[in-house]
C-alpha cells in the first residue's frame, strides 16, 4: 500500500487532514496515473455505498409516516387523505401513537411518542438506525448526519440537519441543544416552542429557522410571526428578520433572514386559486390587473346547463365566448380566463429551488354534434418581477385535453413543474378552444356548453438541507 | 434513470457529501431534461452529461462555499476530462454485487461495517480489536480486489 493508497483511503473515510489534502492534491495534479487510481477507488466506493443503501432494510414506520411519504396520485386520493388527516387530528394522535406503543420498540426507546420522524435523507443517529422513520418517545437524541423531519400531533414540522442534539420531553416543544432546524407551523399549531439553552422561540403561526451554536441562538423569521423569550426579555418579530441572543442581556438583530441557511421541512401549501367556482363572479373585463381575481373573456358561473351538472359544489364556470362581449364572435380561437397567483408568501421556499407546483382543473362539455368544440387547456405562465404590471415571463407549463361527449364525465388536466428560484408570481389560464371551427355568426354564442370546475393549486416543498455559513463553521471549530 | 448511477458516481466522487450529491444529481436531471433538445445525436452523451454535472458541482461549491481544499479548479478540470466513460454503469453495479460475495469473510465484514453500518476506521478497529492501520489496509485491498473482479466480470460477460 503506497502513499497514494493511504491518502485515497483517508479521502474515502473523510479523514484527510489539511496537510494531507495538500499532499493529495499535488499527487493528483502531477500524475495521470494517480488521477486514474482516484477514479478507480472512488467509483468502487460510490458503488458500494449505492449497493448497501439499496440493501438496507426499510426503517420502521407507522401508518401516518407511510401516508406522509406517499406521493399523491390523484386529487381524490389527496382530498381523502387530507380528510383522514383531519379526522386523525381530531381524534388525537395519541391514539395512533398508542397503537405503535404496543409494537416491539426497534430503537431501544420506550414510552409514549412525543413526535414522529416522517422523513429522512441520509440520516445517521447516535442511538437510532440509519434512515430511521417512525414515532419518537421522550428522550435525548443525537442526529449525526443528514436531514430528518419531525412531525408533531398539532401539525408542526421541523427539519433538523445533522449534527444536531435535541430532547423531546414536553408536548409541542422541541428542545434544541445544538444544531439547526427549519420549522413550518400551520395556523392550528400556533404556540409551538423551540427551547434552546439561551431562551425560547415561540411560534405565532409561521415559518422560521433556529440555530444553536457557539453558545448562542439565532432565530430567523421567514414568514408569519415569532416571539423570542429569554428571562424577562421578550422580542416579537413580525417581519422577516433575524435575532441572535445569548441571554436576556445579550440580544441583537441583524435585520436579514437567511432561509437558505436552514433545512427545509417537506410540506404542501394549498394555493388561494383553489376554487369550485361556486360563487357568482364578474367576468368579461379582460386580463385581471391584480392578484386573487378571476377575469378574462365572457363567462359565467352556472349551477346546471344543457344537462351538465357541476363536478362538485353548487357551481361551475361556463365558457361563453372568445372575446369579452358575450355575443361578439371573434377571430380568436380560445375563451381564456386568468388568475394571478402571488408567490411572495412562498419566496423563502421557492428561492431554494425546492418547490414544485401542481395546478389541475376538470373540464366537461355538452354532447353537441360534429361541430361542437372539444378541446380545453390549462397554462401556468411563470413570471418574475415586483407586480403584475412589470412582470417578465420566464417559463410556461401547459397541457391540453380533448374531451369526450359524455356529459357525466368530468375530465381532469394537471400540470406540474419545478418553479424557477426567481419566480415571484404565476398567471394561471384556463381555456376552452374553438378547435372544430369558428363558425358562429354575429349574435350567436360561440361555445354551446363548455365548463370548468374543481380547480386545485398546490405547492409541494421537498426536504432540503441548509448550509452553515462559513464563518460560523469556523467559529464552531474554534470553540471545540 | 438509466444514467442515475453514472451521474451519482461522478458527482459523489467529487463532492463526497451524500446529501449534497443527491441535490446536485437532482439538478443535473432537471438540466438534462430541459436541455435535451440541444443534445446533438451522434455526439458523446456521457461527456455531455458529465459537462452538465461539472457545472452543477461548481455551482454547488460556489453556493455552499464548501469546495474541498484538495480539489482546485485546475484539478477538477483534469479529473472531469479523464473521468472513465463507464463510471458507475449499471452493468458494473450488477458485477459488483457478485464480486462482494467472493470477498473473504474478514474483508466482507469490514466492508459491511464501513458501508452498511457507516462506521469510521477507528470505530471498526475498536469493534474488532484491530489497529486502525490494519483496518485501512484491509479495506483498501478489498476495494482493489473488488475493482479487479468487476473488470473481470465485465470482460467475461462481454459487457465491455
Amino acid at each position: 500500500m503506497d502513499r497514494l493508497d493511504t491518502l485515497l483511503e483517508q479521502l474515502l473515510n473523510q479523514e484527510l487532514s489539511e496537510e494531507e489534502e495538500a499532499e493529495f492534491k499535488a499527487l493528483l495534479l502531477n500524475s495521470a496515473e494517480a488521477r486514474r487510481r482516484f477514479w478507480d477507488a472512488s467509483e468502487i466506493d460510490m458503488m458500494l455505498r449505492e449497493h448497501h443503501d439499496a440493501e438496507r432494510p426499510p426503517p420502521p414506520t407507522v401508518a401516518a409516516a407511510a401516508a406522509a411519504k406517499k406521493k399523491w396520485t390523484s386529487p381524490v386520493a389527496f382530498a381523502v387523505s387530507i380528510c383522514l388527516l383531519g379526522i386523525l387530528l381530531l381524534l388525537g394522535w395519541q391514539a395512533l401513537f398508542n397503537q405503535s406503543r404496543n409494537q416491539e420498540p426497534k430503537h431501544g426507546f420506550v414510552g409514549a411518542p412525543m413526535a414522529e420522524v416522517s422523513g429522512s435523507r441520509d440520516t445517521t443517529w447516535q442511538q437510532l438506525p440509519k434512515q430511521f422513520e417512525g414515532p419518537l418517545p421522550a428522550g435525548e437524541y443525537h442526529l449525526q448526519t443528514g436531514i430528518t423531519q419531525l412531525h408533531w400531533p398539532s401539525g408542526a414540522t421541523a427539519a433538523l440537519q445533522g449534527p444536531a442534539h435535541f430532547v423531546l420531553k414536553e408536548a409541542e416543544v422541541l428542545d434544541l441543544l445544538a444544531g439547526q432546524a427549519g420549522l413550518h407551523v400551520p395556523e392550528g399549531a400556533i404556540g409551538f416552542i423551540v427551547r434552546t439553552p439561551n431562551g425560547d422561540v415561540v411560534d405565532h403561526g409561521t415559518d422560521f429557522g433556529v440555530r444553536v451554536a457557539d453558545n448562542k441562538t439565532d432565530a430567523h423569521l421567514f414568514a408569519g410571526e415569532i416571539e423570542v423569550v429569554s428571562g424577562e426579555q421578550r422580542l416579537r418579530l413580525s417581519d422577516p428578520g433575524a435575532v441572535a441572543f445569548r441571554d436576556a442581556t445579550d440580544f441583537s438583530t441583524d435585520g436579514s433572514a437567511k432561509p437558505a441557511s436552514f433545512p427545509l421541512p417537506r410540506q404542501e401549501r394549498i394555493l388561494a386559486v383553489t376554487s369550485g367556482f361556486d360563487q357568482p363572479a364578474r367576468w368579461g373585463s379582460g386580463r385581471p390587473q391584480d392578484f386573487g381575481i378571476w377575469d378574462g373573456d365572457a363567462a359565467e358561473v352556472v349551477s346546471s346547463f344543457g344537462g351538465v351538472r357541476p363536478k362538485e359544489g353548487s357551481g361551475m364556470l361556463r365558457f361563453i365566448a372568445s372575446a369579452a362581449g358575450k355575443t361578439s364572435p371573434s377571430e380568436l380561437i380560445a375563451s381564456q380566463h386568468l388568475y394571478w397567483i402571488d408567490i411572495a408568501p412562498y419566496r423563502h421556499l421557492v428561492e431554494r429551488g425546492a418547490v414544485s407546483i401542481s395546478l389541475a382543473c376538470s373540464f366537461n362539455r355538452v354532447k353537441g354534434d360534429r361541430s361542437t368544440d372539444t378541446q380545453f387547456g390549462i397554462l401556468a405562465n411563470i413570471y418574475k418581477g415586483s407586480g403584475v404590471k412589470d412582470a417578465e415571463e420566464i417559463q410556461q407549463f401547459t397541457k391540453k385535453l380533448h374531451t369526450n361527449a359524455n356529459e357525466k364525465d368530468w375530465e381532469r388536466v394537471e400540470i406540474n413543474g419545478i418553479l424557477p428560484p426567481e419566480c415571484t408570481m404565476i398567471e394561471l389560464e384556463i381555456h376552452a378552444y374553438e378547435n372544430i371551427t369558428n363558425n358562429v355568426q354575429s349574435g350567436e354564442i360561440e361555445f354551446a356548453g363548455h365548463f370548468a370546475d374543481s380547480l386545485e393549486g398546490r405547492l409541494m416543498v421537498d426536504l432540503r438541507a441548509g448550509f452553515w455559513p462559513e464563518d460560523e463553521i469556523l467559529q464552531m471549530e474554534k470553540g471545540r | 434513470m438509466r444514467n442515475y448511477g453514472k451521474i451519482r458516481a461522478f458527482v459523489g466522487s467529487l463532492v463526497r457529501d451524500p446529501v449534497a450529491t443527491e441535490d446536485i444529481v437532482h439538478n443535473v436531471f432537471l438540466v438534462v431534461t430541459k436541455k435535451a433538445d440541444s443534445f446533438k445525436l451522434g455526439t458523446n452523451f456521457t461527456a455531455w452529461v458529465f459537462s452538465i454535472s461539472r457545472f452543477e458541482v461548481l455551482r454547488h461549491f460556489d453556493k455552499s462555499k464548501k469546495q474541498p481544499r484538495w480539489l482546485s479548479q485546475e484539478l477538477l478540470d483534469m479529473l472531469v476530462s479523464e473521468a472513465p466513460e463507464v463510471l458507475g454503469d449499471s452493468s458494473r453495479q450488477v458485477a459488483l454485487r457478485r464480486c462482494i460475495e467472493k470477498l473473504s469473510p474478514r474483508s466482507k465484514q469490514l466492508i459491511h461495517h464501513r458501508y452498511m453500518d457507516g462506521m469510521k476506521t477507528g470505530a471498526i478497529a475498536k469493534s474488532i480489536n484491530w489497529t486502525p492501520q490494519a483496518v485501512s489496509v484491509t479495506l483498501s485491498r478489498a476495494r482493489v480486489a473488488l475493482r479487479e473482479c468487476v473488470e473481470k466480470q465485465i470482460r467475461r460477460e462481454g459487457w465491455a
